[in-house]
């Protein structure tokens, strides 16, 4: 049976950027694709978590703040997300939420707080919110892929190079450098919002495609999607950069931490 | 003697400015005044910081600023306050200057500022007021705050024992200022009977400020307020019985009518929100010895600063606008419910925009559109939409995505990939029906009525209490 379980963390507190958007482009590229997903959601920190029956955890963006005190609360179940990743699971996280899942996040006021440290990545809480679109590539998921979208960034991300998820083409990426995301064995995190999965339906192929691949399903794809609207909506949007970068706010990245 | 200068050179600007235009000058008195002498805000006498009250929030500062300075004066007193929306301090100074005698001496009894949140430590240090009124916290700005805690912590760090502060019972991060505060006066509301719930499987509510768990509302009069409780630490809205919580009751949308403390009131522009800031105001008044009588009886005529909500009448047509503010997922949401209430067939006309539109200074200018999926568009799609037309340069194809996924027919929607108001009006005029609501940003509105007004269009009398819906029945 092609059936992928995802489990939706926390999202009545990581609830930030209208990112629910993205469960529902899951939905409807699961079944474009002839999937079943099967999705439940963790409601509180302290719930259990069916780590046996999840294929996919889906992490969204959420305040700083409820970040670092989920990580507080999970770093007691450290070894079963390990154990997680280990056996062919995969998270799927946006936003800020990495904090959770980073080796540490140094807030503006000094103190640092410990996350899971599932990917080997130092977080630093910016003075003030970064926004703006945010364009980038990926070969992750096989295809070459455009992604497009935007960005609220909180927080700077130092990635081990190798571990990023992609090349930025415009934007403020991890840390105003050249890359986007994260991206190890069975983790990927994107700043991308919009909703990302939204905007870019074949990212959430590239997701459920991965998933599925972990846990060893052949599936067919049920039948073809152009994704017409939302190739028009990035090529507007990609319009729109161009018009900024003849401008003067072309690239302005320097909301410096 | 340094204050007396600075003072008539402040004065004789504001006057110079408002020889040109009385809509201006609300900003710039100030920031001379405190250019030339950065102590000039210590010096303004007769100030009773005891009937001070600054408004701050996400949402509704200026409607509630605007409220009770007209119910102040309804029971026959006197306030000075920043009407115009200059809520900065440079704005909150100017209105001081302007209700100032030239000796500094504040003419007035009571005084009104509506704080910017992140300027909210700044006006409070000048002008300490001990009332202090928080409509909400809600995501809004999101390309300068990020997120409702960065502001949430702004404001924590300044509430003190010594106020008394106005909390919003429905909306939990309002709600918990008050343990912060030597006292707390709670506003609110009864179930509306178009309460809603949320308890989609894709529907999200918010982390709890005190502990971060999941808040539960067991319903829901606006977006995220309602009656809520906390499933971790049991933070929970106050009991409505409690003599410290002032909230409207039997709330008749139907009639444009509610009650708070006993006292029938009228809502202005009959819209839901307006019932929150109506029993803000109320709450105000009743705490500062005034009448709530005389305030809410004042109710009937006051008038809206211009823009919230207003009709037009265009050709056949009637134009129904009500504002929404970029990147704020309430105010969209309050929008699609207004119209909602309105069961008659409408054409809505939906621009969401670039950050462009709405600050061109802010830069970098971007596309964010999230906030139209925290809102439920369900309500509106079921109340008789025939069209909905899709209008923004930029995003016009993000807006019909989002609809898709709620499961709008396509024939229904009309892509106009343009923002100009000829491409709009050239959609909305081909149109039979002639029930249209425009939701999109006041900037945006503004430029539309330039050219709906050279297109003789006629403002209608800005009644408040011909509700939209009650505006539609009667048309």
């Amino acid at each position: 049976m092609n059936q992928i379980n995802l489990l939706w963390a926390y999202p009545d507190i990581f609830n930030l950027h209208g990112d629910r958007g993205n469960i529902l482009a899951l939905m409807r590229v699961s079944s474009l694709m002839g999937i079943t997903l099967k999705i439940e959601r963790v409601e509180n920190f302290s719930d259990d978590i069916d780590f046996e029956n999840t294929d996919i955890i889906y992490v969204p963006p959420s305040e700083t703040l409820s970040a670092l005190r989920c990580a507080e609360v999970l770093l007691k179940r450290r070894s079963h997300f390990e154990e997680y990743i280990n056996r062919g699971g995969l998270i799927f996280v946006v936003g800020t939420s990495m904090a959770v899942f980073a080796v540490s996040t140094l807030r503006r006021d000094g103190s640092v707080y410990e996350g899971l440290g599932l990917a080997d990545v130092t977080l630093k809480e910016l003075r003030s919110a970064y926004t703006n679109d945010e364009v980038f590539i990926t070969d992750k998921f096989g295809d070459h892929m455009e992604l497009v979208g935007c960005q609220i960034q909180m927080l700077k991300a130092d990635v081990k190079k190798g571990q990023q998820l992609g090349r930025k083409l415009y934007g403020y990426g991890n840390c105003k450098g050249e890359y986007e995301g994260v991206c190890l064995n069975g983790f990927i995190q994107t700043n991308l919002l919009g909703p990302a999965l939204v905007k870019n339906p074949w990212f959430a192929e590239g997701i459920l495609k991965t998933a599925a691949a972990r846990k060893g399903i052949v599936f067919e794809r049920n039948r073809h999607e152009d994704y017409t609207l939302e190739r028009k909506s990035n090529e507007r949007i990609k319009s729109f950069i161009r018009l900024k970068q003849k401008g003067p706010d072309a690239t302005r990245l320097d909301n410096e931490e | 003697m340094r204050f007396f200068a600075v003072m008539l050179i402040a004065k004789s600007v504001r006057a110079l400015i408002r020889l040109i235009d009385k809509q201006r000058g609300t900003d710039f008195p100030g920031r001379i005044a405190l250019k030339l002498y950065p102590n000039f805000n210590l010096n303004f006498k007769n100030i009773n910081h005891d009937k001070g009250i600054i408004v701050t929030g996400s949402n509704g500062k200026s409607t509630v600023t605007n409220m009770l300075y007209h119910s102040i004066k309804e029971c026959g007193c006197t306030a000075a306050a920043n009407l115009a929306g200059s809520n900065m301090i440079n704005g909150a100074v100017s209105m001081f200057i302007e209700n100032c005698t030239i000796f500094g001496k504040l003419k007035t009894d009571y005084y009104i500022i509506e704080a910017d949140e992140r300027s909210f430590p700044l006006i409070y240090k000048a002008f300490p007021a001990k009332n202090i009124l928080i409509t909400n916290i809600m995501q809004d700005q999101v390309h300068r705050n990020g997120e409702p805690d960065f502001i949430y912590q702004i404001l924590k760090k300044t509430i003190n024992k010594n106020m008394r502060v106005f909390v919003n019972n429905d909306e939990p991060r309002s709600a918990s200022f008050a343990e912060y505060a030597g006292e707390a006066v709670y506003f609110g509301a009864d179930k509306f009977a178009e309460a809603f719930y949320k308890n989609g499987f894709t529907d999200v509510t918010l982390p709890c400020p005190i502990c971060s768990s999941k808040i539960e509302f067991e319903f829901l009069n606006l977006s995220n307020t309602g009656r809520f409780k906390c499933s971790g630490c049991g933070f929970a809205s106050e009991s409505l019985s409690k003599d410290f919580v002032i909230a409207a009751s039997d709330t008749d949308f139907e009639n444009g009518n509610c009650t708070v403390k006993g006292t029938s009131c009228v809502i202005p522009y009959n819209m839901p929100s307006m019932v929150y800031n109506l029993s803000a105001v109320l709450a105000v008044c009743d705490s500062l010895g005034l009448n709530i009588e005389k305030a809410a009886e004042g109710m009937k005529n006051f008038i809206n600063v211009a823009g919230r909500a207003e009709t037009i009448k265009y050709k056949d047509k009637t134009i129904k606008y009500i504002r929404m503010k970029q990147e704020n997922p309430e105010t969209l949401q309050d929008a699609l419910n207004a119209a909602a209430l309105d069961k008659t067939p409408k054409i809505i006309a939906l621009g969401l925009c670039t950050l462009k539109e709405r600050r061109p200074e802010w830069q970098p200018h971007y596309t964010n559109t999230y906030y139209a999926y925290e809102s439920d568009f369900k309500p509106l799609l079921n109340s008789g939409a025939e069209k909905i037309i899709c209008f923004s340069e930029y995003v016009c194809y993000d807006i019909v995505n989002r609809l898709k996924y709620e499961g709008v027919d396509q024939d229904k929607l009309e892509i106009i990939d343009s923002d100009k108001a000829e491409d709009v009006f050239a959609a909305i005029d081909k149109c039979v029906c002639r029930n249209v609501y425009i939701i999109t940003l006041m900037s945006k509105m503004n430029e539309f009525k330039k050219y709906i007004y050279k297109n003789k269009a006629k403002k209608v009398k800005n009644e408040p209490n011909k509700s939209f819906m009650g505006l539609s029945r009667y048309l």
